[in-house]
């Protein structure tokens, strides 16, 4: 259901897109974002939704009942709201792209006679025929979105009602928390922490102290990956906790 | 109260969070780190060009003889140009300060060109005419000599290549009490040389020369050159 649901909306959000879309606003560009975009907010929704049994008793007996570990129901979990879920947002994605890429590529005007949008990658070549690096962003924007859908799978075994509100309010407050927090260490040490957090990214350990370089790496690591790790273990912790009655 | 493992595994998420947060700032550079001194002098490129990192406060000590400078701000992430302008002053040293704030602008270009260039006593022009190593062109430019000797030749043009020629165009050449010499595949176009008690000596070059000015200003003036040449030259008084 939820599946359809995510079609018919992405297919309204095409629509209107189409009906306000000039040939030149619908480059790769945009449409990488657009993907993105789309599967940052769905995949929330999907992971946020997946525990749902709690608020509902019928369905709440027959998780408790179904005669799989608690790690095979975590498993589960993981299977169908990282891979499969990629996997069915980018084939959906794919589809409504090329009918929109074909749509827009008629609606070409004659006069500029410009080169027709090629079909979606995330290989993107420049004016001189060169492949551009979205290797980088790809990674680092699908790392982000696998710390978001474990935060929100985490917050969907936790709470028993509305889960993907609370999960989002909670995420919000802690941001919030956080950026106090930053602006405590701004007034601590005299300068915006992440200021130098640019040479860190792009490697450029020359630019700024060993130590500095260090840490950056350390936290950059930790928030694409041992976050990611962390909820997810919290999660599977909290099905365990779950079935036990905790 | 029982702590469950995924509350103690929650607060160990977000205490990590904190803890490398904190760690960042205590290892942040500080602004003395940031603030740089750059020195440049006693160079006589046209363009230089000085890239430097993060910086509040830059001080550039330039060729005294260089009496104009442009510089540029790029932002080294999106290679956008942030800022531009000219100054002109007499002293030698110059002051930038990074009024753009916290840093964010990282890459600076300094623009250094000799678009008016005096020598004030003998000296190469290896780095002058080494402009556009490529073409080896050096044009649209004002070089005024006051006692001073200088040679123009290929040769001096750039050591290392093979280039045979170097060509002069669209030169606005002020000499006072100098020496000009032009040396072998050197060719003179749409030059005007203003002469005051001053000598050209083209004879050795056997290159294009075409449609060039000679003003002379005084009697102690020489020319030195063939008369293939000279027909080039609109030689005025």
């Amino acid at each position: 259901m939820s599946l359809l649901a995510l079609v018919g909306f992405m297919v309204v959000v095409s629509i209107f897109m189409l009906s306000s879309l000039r040939f030149h606003e619908y480059d790769l560009h945009d449409r990488i974002a657009y993907f993105f975009i789309g599967l940052f907010i769905s995949g929330s929704i999907i992971a946020g939704t997946f525990f749902t049994h709690k608020s509902d008793k019928g369905a709440e007996i027959t998780f408790l009942m179904t005669p799989v570990s608690a790690f095979e129901k975590f498993l589960t979990a993981i299977v169908i709201v990282f891979p499969i879920y990629f996997l069915i947002y980018y084939g959906i994605y794919y589809f409504l792209d090329t009918i929109v890429v074909t749509m827009v590529n008629s609606m070409q005007s004659e006069i500029f006679n410009e080169e027709p949008h090629g079909l979606f990658t995330f290989l993107s070549r420049n004016k001189e025929g060169q492949l551009e690096d979205f290797n980088t962003v790809f990674m680092t924007a699908i790392s982000f979105y696998i710390v978001v859908l474990a935060f929100f799978l985490a917050g969907s075994a936790y709470f028993k009602k509305l889960a993907i509100l609370k999960s989002f309010l909670t995420g919000f407050l802690i941001f919030i928390l956080l950026a106090l927090f930053t602006l405590f260490l701004q007034s601590v040490f005299g300068n915006f922490i992440f200021e130098n957090m640019d040479n860190v990214f792009e490697n450029r350990a020359d630019d700024v102290p060993a130590n500095y370089f260090m840490v950056g790496k350390a936290f950059y690591f930790y928030i694409r990956w041992g976050m990611t790790i962390l909820f997810l273990t919290i999660t599977y912790f909290l099905i365990r906790e779950h079935e036990a009655g905790l | 109260m029982k702590l469950k493992i995924s509350t103690l595994l929650f607060i160990i998420t977000i205490g990590l969070l904190v803890v490398f947060m904190y760690l960042l700032g205590m290892t942040m550079p500080s602004s003395d780190w940031q603030s740089k001194t750059e020195v440049f002098k006693g160079s006589k490129k046209g363009i230089t060009e000085i890239k430097i990192n993060q910086f509040s406060q830059l001080e550039i000590e330039y060729d005294s003889l260089a009496t104009e400078v442009s510089y540029e701000m790029q932002d080294r992430r999106f290679s956008e140009e942030v800022m531009k302008g000219i100054i002109t002053q007499s002293g030698s040293t110059l002051v930038f300060e990074n009024k753009m704030g916290n840093g964010y602008f990282n890459l600076t270009t300094i623009r250094i060109p000799a678009s008016v260039h005096t020598i004030s006593a003998e000296e190469s022009i290896i780095g002058f005419f080494n402009e556009d190593k490529e073409k080896n062109i050096f044009a649209n430019k004002t070089l005024i000599l006051k006692n001073s000797s200088l040679n123009i030749n290929s040769r001096y043009s750039d050591q290392n290549s093979n280039l045979k020629t170097l060509i002069l165009n669209n030169l606005n050449l002020q000499l006072e009490g100098s020496n000009i010499y032009a040396g072998v595949g050197t060719q003179i176009q749409n030059t005007t040389f203003s002469l005051q008690s001053s000598n050209l000596d083209f004879l050795n070059s056997n290159s294009d020369f075409s449609s060039n000015k000679i003003i002379l200003s005084d009697d102690n003036c020489s020319i030195n050159a063939k008369i293939s040449q000279l027909k080039s030259f609109q030689i005025q008084e």
